[in-house]
């Protein structure tokens, strides 16, 4: 798979490189039981710290997205469903809190909020 | 000890090229002896001399180019430098000595001049003193100063010297020459030769504790 | 011995400059950034290190072993590149390998050779005819013709164009990938180390004033700017190198005290330049990790 970096993105790379692992997992892309690439050798091809590649494998084996195996590296671990909706719920959350700033800085009303939010639902049929 | 073959080995490929040309100014020097003065005695101090010369100059091209702050990257001891550096010395000693034996016997037979071979040997022993005082002074001063150019200003300092010496004693100035001194202990010819040796032994060996102490505590 | 050097309460004195207890380590398979500006100390902290220099106080361990007691054991296993190469600008490369093969018990003329290939450098040619880039590469394949557990680089990219300098980054980078081996990387240009650090080490005007992860130092700190009279007095205090002009000031300033800041003042991230230039701007010394002012 391919792990690309911004230095521009605002978001720390050790994020990107969890991020972009994870939808990889989520979508697919990487199967269970596929190795990842060593530490060294995707700090070595990023041009980044190995600290930042070790921290990125370590919070996705805390999240238990993978698993690591001393001396043979990590792997990906079989999706958890109980996991993926947590990560999602996060990232409800996380949009739903941005969205409650914009509005606290443009003095939108909880009322008009709430109508931006049903004419989305509406756009998008969700039920 | 294997290291200070090796340091001798990089100093040795330091100087290669300038042994070449400096080697023919020696012979040039040799013939105008034997040619001009017709006395061989001249030739083994005068080659000394210049072998002195000779002998700072990885010493003073290391100095130039800050080779020494490689050496300290090297897996030696200080110690080691200063030993591999007074050997490298004593090496252009013993090079000296061979050519002036083989100078001698050249010049001799090519223009015919006759020689007292305990005349020469003599002579061969006031160039080593010369050798090993100057080497002894020099070699502290450039592990304490490390920017000494001397080595080649004082041989040629001390050639001149030697020169005006002799000079002087033509002139009626002076009652002894180096030359008259050489005839003169002829007669105690063993004892004379192992006096000047025991002497060059003592000056080097002070010459190299003094050193020791002076470099191995130093910044470079 | 899971450090490679471990540096402790290091003083060197000078007559004009004097090194301050520098205390850091760096654990085996890790690549430090040693950064500060010019004539801070780094370089006097690497002779330290390299015995050129003698120590005033403190204890150094390279491979766990003391630096003085077993230097030669340990320079077997170093390898220096300094800003300049100190050899004899006559030798050729060819030159170079057969006066320091014999030092070295792991030297590997096969190695040297095909390094030297790698980089496109003629044995043949003699160093003074090198441009700056390719002294650089051959120093470094002679620091790697043996077998090294720790390469120490002095300043090795000033002057060099960014296309040299990434070329090394990817050397070093590859030097790594070994558990086993690390790099002390000393350099004012922080945009090398910005990237591939693992650890930083700072030390300005000979004293230590952090000394830990890359991502943590710049996680500690961010760069603000704006009108400087919406700073109360505390916060005003709290600024790193506050710098007024015309437009506003800015400054640095550590992320956990962001919270009080009136919303009109910009935030940004801080790079390793900020950080040595907002330190060195400051009037009053100061040190990252104990957040402490002296003087």
């Amino acid at each position: 798979m391919k792990i690309i970096i911004s230095n521009s993105s605002g978001l720390p790379i050790y994020e990107q490189i969890k991020e972009q692992i994870k939808s990889a997992i989520l979508s697919g892309t990487l199967t269970e039981g596929e190795a990842l690439p060593s530490i060294r050798l995707l700090a070595r091809d990023l041009k980044i710290s190995v600290i930042t590649t070790t921290r990125a494998y370590t919070d996705l084996e805390q999240e238990g997205f993978v698993t690591n195996v001393q001396g043979k590296g990590c792997y990906v671990l079989p999706i958890n469903n109980d996991l993926v909706r947590e990560q999602l719920l996060r990232k409800i959350e996380e949009g739903f809190q941005s969205a409650m700033n914009a509005a606290k800085t443009a003095r939108i009303l909880r009322k008009e909020l709430e109508a931006i939010w049903e004419q989305i639902c509406e756009e998008e049929e969700y039920e | 000890m294997e290291k200070l073959r090796h340091i001798l080995h990089f100093d040795l490929i330091t100087t290669r090229k300038s042994v070449a040309i400096l080697l023919s100014v020696y012979f040039v020097f040799g013939i105008y002896y034997a040619y001009f003065l017709e006395d061989l005695k001249a030739v083994p101090i005068s080659i000394m001399i210049w072998v002195t010369s000779l002998t700072g100059l990885p010493f003073q091209l290391n100095e130039k180019y800050g080779v020494n702050y490689l050496l300290a990257t090297f897996p030696i001891r200080r110690k080691n430098i200063i030993q591999g550096r007074y050997l490298y010395s004593l090496l252009f000693g013993a090079i000296g000595i061979s050519l002036s034996e083989i100078m001698i016997c050249i010049l001799a037979s090519f223009f015919h001049i006759g020689f007292d071979h305990r005349q020469i040997y003599l002579s061969l022993c006031f160039g080593v003193l010369i050798f090993s005082l100057i080497i002894s002074v020099y070699l502290p001063m450039y592990f304490w100063f490390t920017h000494v150019h001397m080595l080649m200003v004082s041989s040629v300092f001390v050639y001149f010297f030697y020169i005006l010496l002799e000079q002087l004693y033509y002139l009626g100035i002076l009652n002894v020459s180096i030359d008259t001194a050489i005839v003169g202990l002829c007669h105690y010819f063993m004892l004379a030769i192992a006096i000047i040796f025991l002497i060059s032994a003592i000056l080097v060996i002070c010459s190299y504790c003094i050193s020791c102490k002076l470099f191995l505590n130093k910044d470079i | 011995m899971n450090n490679s050097l471990e540096v402790t309460d290091l003083c060197k004195n000078f007559r004009d400059f004097n090194l301050n207890h520098i205390n850091f380590t760096l654990p085996r398979g890790y690549i430090m950034g040693f950064i500060g500006p010019n004539g801070s100390g780094k370089t006097t902290v690497i002779k330290l290190i390299l015995n050129m220099l003698k120590k005033d106080q403190g204890i150094i361990k390279v491979f766990g072993q003391d630096h003085i007691h077993q230097e030669v054991d340990i320079k077997e296993n170093i390898g220096v590149v300094f800003e300049a190469p100190y050899y004899i600008p006559d030798w050729n490369l060819m030159d170079l390998e057969a006066s320091v093969k014999p030092f070295y018990k792991t030297w590997n003329s096969h190695r040297y050779y095909s390094l030297l290939k790698d980089f496109e450098l003629n044995k043949n040619q003699k160093i003074k005819t090198l441009s700056k880039g390719m002294k650089l590469k051959f120093m470094i394949a002679a620091a790697l013709a043996h077998e090294t557990k720790l390469l120490i680089l002095d300043e090795p990219t000033s002057g060099l164009d960014a296309v040299s300098r990434d070329e090394l980054l990817g050397i070093l980078g590859d030097y790594v990938t070994s558990e086993e081996k690390s790099i002390l990387f000393s350099s004012h240009i922080t945009s090398d180390l910005e990237k591939i650090a693992d650890y930083i080490t700072f030390i300005h005007k000979g004293e230590l004033i952090y000394t830990g992860t890359k991502d943590e130092l710049l996680e500690k700190y961010c760069v603000i700017k704006g009108d400087g009279s919406k700073l109360t007095g505390e916060q005003y205090e709290t600024v790193i190198g506050y710098t007024e002009n015309t437009t506003g000031f800015e400054g640095l300033y550590p992320l956990k005290a962001l919270s009080g800041l009136s919303a009109n003042i910009v935030t940004d991230t801080a790079t390793l330049d900020d950080i040595i230039l907002f330190t060195n701007r400051n009037k009053v010394a100061f040190k990252c990790n104990t957040n402490e002012r002296l003087g």
